[in-house]
């Protein structure tokens, strides 16, 4: 390969991206010719322009010559010393029957139990993060499930044995909870003990209806729309400062009607964060409707329009707003002159497994975080009471190794998000998997890119 | 000798914990940590790499109370709660009658006076007129200076004072620390810091306060370690913009420089950046660096990006990162937390301030 560049035209402006320097050049339709024919052999002309670039490091070869990421050698340092957030999965019982979640019976290996933790497990757990985390200035407790309210007591040990147990850090409790089994008792103890909640909605009745279903079949939508509302009215300033919402978008849903519920009183000051149906390890794949697609590219076509000042920031979809802000972060780091590609070097997209968000099972199993399967034999790293297992968390921290020669000459190693849990196949990291995975985040990237450049093409400034 | 009880501990006191043999009348007895902070029943070597330091780090502070004469109530990398961590503690102290000497700030409007005579206050800081000429200091001067603030500068003053009183030499010293005068090294002089005179005034003031400890001590070396970062670190993070050791190289003209340097992954190029700043920043080039034990957290960095976030290595895996990038440098990089390393840099530099002295001849 010659080059380690992305080459895209758009709205009648020429781009290149180099990988190498990680900066997009706007440049000449005659100069992309000339780069063109530059990186395919050919006889190129004027080379003037192409001397320049090379003499500013741009158009070099990939230098890569190995995969492996720069932490390797560190993650016992991070893992016995610089935990974050341990999420302690008090119970797998749920009260609903969500049609897309991961214990639905729709994705591999994993199925709604009766196992709860026990207090020993979790004071254990408890244990283990403060025993691991004495360089953290901050760690954090979150309470994950099943439903955690099912184990309020359990959950209100636990609030009380840390804060008991551990004095002098910097302790932050959170709770994810479809919200119904929230009460006046349950609110005071949140409050008392300075516990964030995240609570799940979907949208408006029919579309969070759809998926969010108690266990006897009925929609939930008025049992956990009766306890928001009852936190707004009777508990507004921890509503306003401890509760966030969280959106699961399912891909046949109207767009636009989730913009007019987030808008709607109950939410409009509140932070709602939203992701798509999780596909990971999903048994059926998630298909996007047409409409869908078409709604969510229009709800991104006026949230930069709001950007760019010419709509109403009140007609930009809030749902956005996270997706733009890694736009956003991306084109700065564009701005800034990046280190020289290392010879050995990994792609983005992996954390040290288990440090910023360790999850343990109610067994007491240790995985990276709650979004993978804890029936993995692969992602598992460890156990509370037998401790991690460095090589495993390496192995995973690693995962660029499956598609070493693809990494190397890949433009978007260092835009990459993928991480082991996109590999992961229950019993195994499968190339294969990873491989279907890197081609749509490819996908992504040069979209993000080109939309960015649209802005900018707009006069909009990357703040 | 006082036996003391340190307390909060953490990293930020292990260079005097490693160097508690050169504390000048006191013995630290009990190392006591905050419950929370993951240090309970472990060495107090853990926190910064080093070799195991035979004391064990406890989370009962009255317990440790009982045997203990004196409080080292000292300043930490995590955030204190006074009030929670501090005071409750400050008072404890004084009801047992033991001495409470605070190695951190307190504020007396948050503490009360009463309280705050009660306890001991640090050694006597020399303080001197600042409105002197300049004086050219004869005595041979070892700054050390830090990447950033938080370097691991101090390991490298006690270890050189360690090296060169053991080599037999009359060391006068300026400590980072504000409580250097534990160890018989003089502290900044707060004029430096916060009085309301001009950063020429403090050039001229630092350098008179500096040959007055020469004319009175008449040493052998001085060693200079000076507080803050040398440079800003990006454009978030900048502090003083590296004023500190511009002025104190504008006030005394060092003769060998150790620079202390994070321990990521470093180049020779990097190396020569680095000196090449110095040259024209300090007006001389380093003699060596040092290998902090910490590599910069980058992902805690992400979240929190203007504050510089580490974490700790081993001193083995310094040592294979000597073996793996340093090799080949032509400018020698140490550790100042491995003795033997220690040793290596003080005799390196000797042979540096030896040879000056030849040429002068």
């Amino acid at each position: 390969m010659k080059s380690f560049i992305l080459m895209f035209k758009q709205n009648g402006n020429f781009y290149l991206y180099d990988a190498n320097r990680n900066k997009i050049l706007l440049i000449s339709s005659e100069h992309f010719k000339q780069i063109q024919g530059y990186i395919t052999d050919k006889p190129v002309d004027d080379m003037t322009f192409i001397n320049k670039l090379i003499s500013n490091g741009f158009l070099g070869p990939s230098r890569i010559q190995g995969i492996e990421h720069p932490m390797t050698d560190y993650i016992s340092n991070y893992l016995d010393n610089k935990l974050a957030k341990l999420t302690l999965q008090v119970t797998q019982k749920c009260n609903f029957r969500c049609e897309y979640c991961s214990y639905s019976g729709a994705y591999e290996n994993r199925v709604h139990s009766n196992e709860n933790m026990t207090i020993d497990t979790a004071q254990k757990a408890i244990d283990f993060l403060f025993d691991h985390s004495s360089q953290s200035k901050q760690v954090n407790i979150g309470f994950y499930g099943g439903e955690p309210l099912l184990s309020f007591d359990l959950i209100k040990e636990c609030v009380e044995y840390t804060e008991a147990k551990y004095i002098g850090k910097d302790v932050s409790f959170t709770m994810t909870t479809n919200g119904s089994l929230i009460d006046r008792k349950i609110i005071d103890f949140f409050i008392e003990h300075n516990i964030s909640l995240s609570i799940s909605v979907d949208g408006p009745k029919e579309i969070h209806n759809k998926n969010r279903k108690l266990a006897n079949g009925c929609g939930s939508y008025e049992t956990v729309h009766e306890k928001i509302r009852l936190i707004k009215e009777e508990y507004p300033e921890y509503y306003k400062e401890k509760v966030t919402f969280l959106m699961v978008l399912d891909p046949e849903t109207n767009v636009g009607c989730l913009n007019q519920f987030c808008s709607s009183e109950l939410f409009d000051d509140s932070i709602i964060s939203s992701s798509f149906i999780n596909d990971l390890n999903s048994k059926n794949d998630i298909r996007y409707s047409e409409d869908f697609t078409i709604g969510w590219e229009y709800e991104k076509f006026k949230f930069y329009l709001s950007k760019l000042g010419n709509l109403a920031e009140s007609n930009a979809s809030r749902l956005l707003s996270f997706e733009f802000q890694d736009l956003n972060d991306m084109f700065l780091k564009f701005e800034k002159d990046a280190m020289d590609m290392p010879a050995v070097v990994h792609h983005g997209g992996p954390c040290i497994p288990g440090q910023l968000r360790l999850f343990v099972t109610t067994s007491g199993d240790l995985f990276p975080c709650e979004r993978v399967s804890e029936s993995s034999v692969s992602m598992k790293i460890g156990h509370i009471n037998s401790g991690f297992e460095y090589d495993k968390a390496a192995r995973l921290l690693n995962i660029g190794k499956l598609s070493e020669d693809d990494c190397k000459s890949c433009f978007a190693i260092r835009l990459c998000s993928v991480c082991a849990a996109h590999a992961d196949n229950i019993t195994e990291l499968s190339q294969q998997k990873k491989s279907l995975v890197c081609n749509s985040v490819r996908r992504g990237v040069i979209e993000k890119i080109k939309d960015g450049c649209a802005l900018l093409e707009l006069g909009y400034q990357f703040k | 000798m006082q036996k003391v009880l340190v307390y909060p501990y953490d990293r930020e006191f292990a260079p005097c914990l490693r160097h508690r043999d050169m504390l000048e009348g006191y013995v630290i007895d009990r190392v006591v940590s905050p419950s929370g902070w993951g240090l309970n029943g472990k060495d107090a070597g853990i926190v910064d790499g080093g070799t195991k330091l035979g004391l064990i780090v406890t989370d009962d502070f009255s317990d440790g109370l009982k045997s203990c004469d004196t409080v080292f109530l000292v300043d930490s990398q995590h955030l204190i709660d006074h009030e929670q961590l501090i005071k409750p503690r400050i008072i404890e102290a004084l009801n047992a009658k033991k001495n409470v000497l605070p190695l951190l700030p307190l504020s007396a409007e948050f503490f009360g006076a009463n309280l705050l005579s009660a306890i001991s206050q640090k050694p006597d800081i020399l303080e001197f007129d600042p409105y002197y000429e300049m004086n050219k200091i004869d005595t041979p001067v070892v700054g050390v200076i830090g990447i950033a603030s938080d370097a691991d500068k101090f390991y490298i003053q006690l270890a050189l004072r360690q090296e060169f009183k053991k080599l037999g030499y009359k060391v006068s010293q300026i400590g980072s620390r504000p409580y250097s005068e534990l160890f018989g090294i003089h502290s900044f002089p707060q004029y430096i810091f916060n009085a309301p005179i001009s950063e020429t005034e403090k050039i001229k003031a630092f350098n008179c306060f500096v040959k007055a400890i020469e004319d009175r001590e008449k040493p052998d070396v001085i060693i200079l370690g000076v507080p803050g970062e040398m440079m800003p670190f990006n454009d978030r993070i900048y502090t003083d913009f590296g004023l500190l050791p511009f002025e104190v190289f504008q006030a005394i003209q060092a003769d060998a420089l150790v620079v202390s340097i994070f321990a990521e992954r470093i180049s020779k190029e990097y190396l020569e950046e680095i000196n090449y700043f110095c040259r024209y920043r300090f007006g001389l080039m380093a003699d060596c660096f040092n290998l902090s034990h910490q590599i910069i957290d980058w992902i805690e960095m992400g979240n929190r990006p203007r504050q510089i976030d580490t974490c700790t290595i081993s001193i083995s895996q310094i040592e294979e990162m000597k073996n793996r990038y340093v090799r080949d440098f032509k400018m020698p990089v140490f550790d100042a937390i491995d003795s033997n390393d220690a040793s290596h840099m003080a005799e390196l530099l000797i042979r540096k301030l030896q040879s000056y002295s030849l040429q002068e001849v």
